[in-house]
């Protein structure tokens, strides 16, 4: 049943208008426990981590949680399914690699042209937004392989199927990132970052307008919201942490290769945003760092697509939210307030 | 004006407007009623951009409506409900309204992520506006609530604060009063009459509730088989013999 709740965080965002007691330290409980749990995993996840078999996914779950917050707030906030957005990380691992092992430019240029090439591709296919539901995912994942050929076939300009090789740490003005933790601390702390900036959107006019666009599009467009725009908009906003993931990702592996971001590694972050929550980006990056993590304990027989797939289908027998939804419900239920989503 | 001319509706083959010519005076409040089907949604539906017409034309203050997009019609001052509220799920209220509140919004993607002073202005005014606008239909204690879990007349309320809070010049209200109790559809009633009062907007008004219409409203269209059967003050239309026929009925005319 569900009754009547407090006016705390209401529909998922700090609204304080009721006031309340102490609408801060409520404010503080509802959504600063995210920021802190994710701060304390900075601090603690190499001391209890660091050296296990288990500790260079966690580097890469942080890199691919990097991309994961444009995926949420693409497929999860503005419900624009996206099964290609490794493309997007392409652009930032290509444009890093060439640019500091062919053309001599430093890392950080790197990462501009990344965020550059990424935001120039995101222009070029953004009329496919036009698309909806299945038909959108499809041209995503045509996107993604027909940029996987593209890389294949450029061999002088890419290394083709061999990737490229010998790319140098990432070092700003002479300060070097190199070793395990040090990537560890880099790709969560700009999660950290991307959560509280993903988080201000989804709680201001452009990320309301998305959920309208997502949840009814005629109705939104009654109010005056244009969806084309901000679908358009929210493309491009999308790919920028998926190109700075891709940067991050070529300086920490030092190779990179077309299957880096074939059609799987999309294929994760989309199902992490998914299994994770729509709504949260804080559950599609717990996802995400589950599924890297678990591929440590891959066998030939259960594999890490096999884990994905169990993953979805036990989680949304459990709640049509994914995980976020779960917890919300766990805690609701704890609670007594019964609500089941907020 | 709201001026309506030859407007043909089509939907494969079936006409659900044929040839209908009215016009609202500026300033007033037009109730458009007819039975089931005879083309009202249809005709809202035309004027706010969400179906497009086969022919003809709906001019507002001699901007041409018909054939606009939704987000352009709405540009221009023309706010609507719908016949099935359609409620942003998720969100809160009070979060509803502020979406209804949009154009009068200019912050982007960047001052939301950066939090920025003309953000937070723009926030204020938003929220601002919203609990203006719920507090016009009495309807600020839903404020915080999810709005799926409002039973379907708050949600109601809720829907015509959304359509109120960007201070439309043109406003269809589609069947506003459905799904509320007596005493709820009374409230509204002299909600609307108040704000209609207070504020300077043409309203074309479709509601099934006689009473509840003919409180407010200072003239009415009748449709009927997507056409325009009559025209004119409440108490004519109580006593056209046309309409007693196609709608009202014998023992409506009596009472």
């Amino acid at each position: 049943m569900r009754t009547a709740s407090p006016p705390v965080a209401v529909g998922g965002g700090p609204a304080t208008l009721a006031g309340g007691i102490t609408p801060r330290l409520r404010w503080m409980a509802a959504w600063g426990w995210q920021p802190a749990l994710l701060l304390a995993w900075i601090l603690l996840g190499t001391p209890i981590f660091g050296g296990s078999d288990v500790y260079p996914l966690l580097v890469l779950a942080g890199i691919y949680g990097i991309a994961v917050v444009g995926v949420s707030i693409l497929a999860g906030l503005g419900g624009q399914i996206t099964l290609g957005h490794a493309v997007f990380m392409a652009m930032g691992a290509y444009a890093s690699a060439l640019s500091t092992t062919r053309w001599g430019l430093s890392p950080v240029v790197g990462i501009l042209l990344g965020i550059t090439a990424a935001l120039t591709l995101a222009l070029l296919t953004s009329p496919i937004l036009r698309l909806r539901g299945w038909y959108l995912a499809m041209a995503t994942i045509a996107i993604s392989f027909m940029l996987q050929e593209v890389i294949v076939n450029l061999k002088t300009f890419t290394g083709g199927n061999n990737g490229i090789f010998g790319i140098p740490p990432l070092s700003v003005g002479g300060l070097e990132v190199t070793g395990e933790p040090a990537y560890f601390a880099l790709a969560w702390s700009i999660v950290l970052i991307l959560l509280l900036l993903g988080r201000n959107i989804t709680h201001s006019r452009f990320g309301r307008s998305l959920t309208a666009i997502n949840k009814d599009a005629d109705s939104a467009a009654s109010v005056g919201i244009n969806p084309a725009r901000a679908k358009a908009v929210l493309w491009l906003v999308a790919c920028v942490p998926a190109a700075l993931a891709g940067s991050v990702f070529a300086h920490y592996s030092l190779f990179i290769a077309p299957s880096d971001f074939a059609f799987s590694t999309s294929l994760l972050l989309f199902a992490a945003v998914i299994v994770g929550g729509e709504r949260s980006i804080f559950g599609g990056l717990f996802m995400v760092a589950a599924l890297v993590a678990m591929s440590a304990y891959v066998t030939e027989t259960f594999t890490i697509d096999l884990m994905e797939a169990v993953a979805m289908i036990v989680v949304y027998l459990l709640s049509p939210h994914g995980l976020a939804g779960i917890g919300r419900a766990l805690i609701g239920r704890l609670c007594g307030t019964g609500r089941s989503h907020a | 004006m709201l001026e309506t001319r030859s407007l043909t509706v089509e939907f494969g083959g079936v006409a659900a407007l044929s040839d209908v010519t009215f016009s609202v005076e500026t300033g007033s409040v037009v109730g458009l009623i007819g039975p089931n089907g005879a083309g009202k949604s249809t005709f809202i539906g035309v004027a706010s951009g969400a179906v497009l017409p086969s022919q003809g034309s709906v001019t507002w203050h001699g901007t041409e409506l018909a054939g606009k997009r939704p987000d352009q019609i709405a540009r221009l001052g023309v706010g609507r409900t719908f016949q099935h509220t359609r409620l942003f799920p998720g969100l809160s209220a009070l979060e509803n309204v502020m979406i209804g509140g949009h154009l009068a919004g200019q912050s982007g993607v960047f001052g939301a992520m950066f939090r920025t002073p003309r953000w937070r202005k723009d926030e204020a005014l938003l929220r601002d506006a919203a609990v203006e606008a719920l507090e016009a239909v009495h309807g600020l204690h839903l404020a915080h609530r999810l709005s799926e879990d409002l039973p379907a007349g708050q949600q109601r309320l809720v829907a015509v604060a959304r359509a109120l809070v960007g201070h439309p010049s043109l406003l269809f209200l589609d069947e506003p009063a459905a799904g509320l109790t007596d005493a709820e559809r009374e409230l509204l009633g002299e909600d609307l009459k108040r704000y209609f009062a207070e504020h300077d907007l043409t309203v074309l008004l479709v509601e099934h509730n006689l009473g509840f219409l003919m409180s407010l409203v200072s003239s009415i269209v009748v449709f009927d088989r997507g056409g325009v059967l009559a025209q004119g003050a409440p108490a004519q239309i109580r006593s056209d013999p046309a309409v007693i026929e196609a709608y009202l009925g014998a023992g409506h005319a009596a009472s």
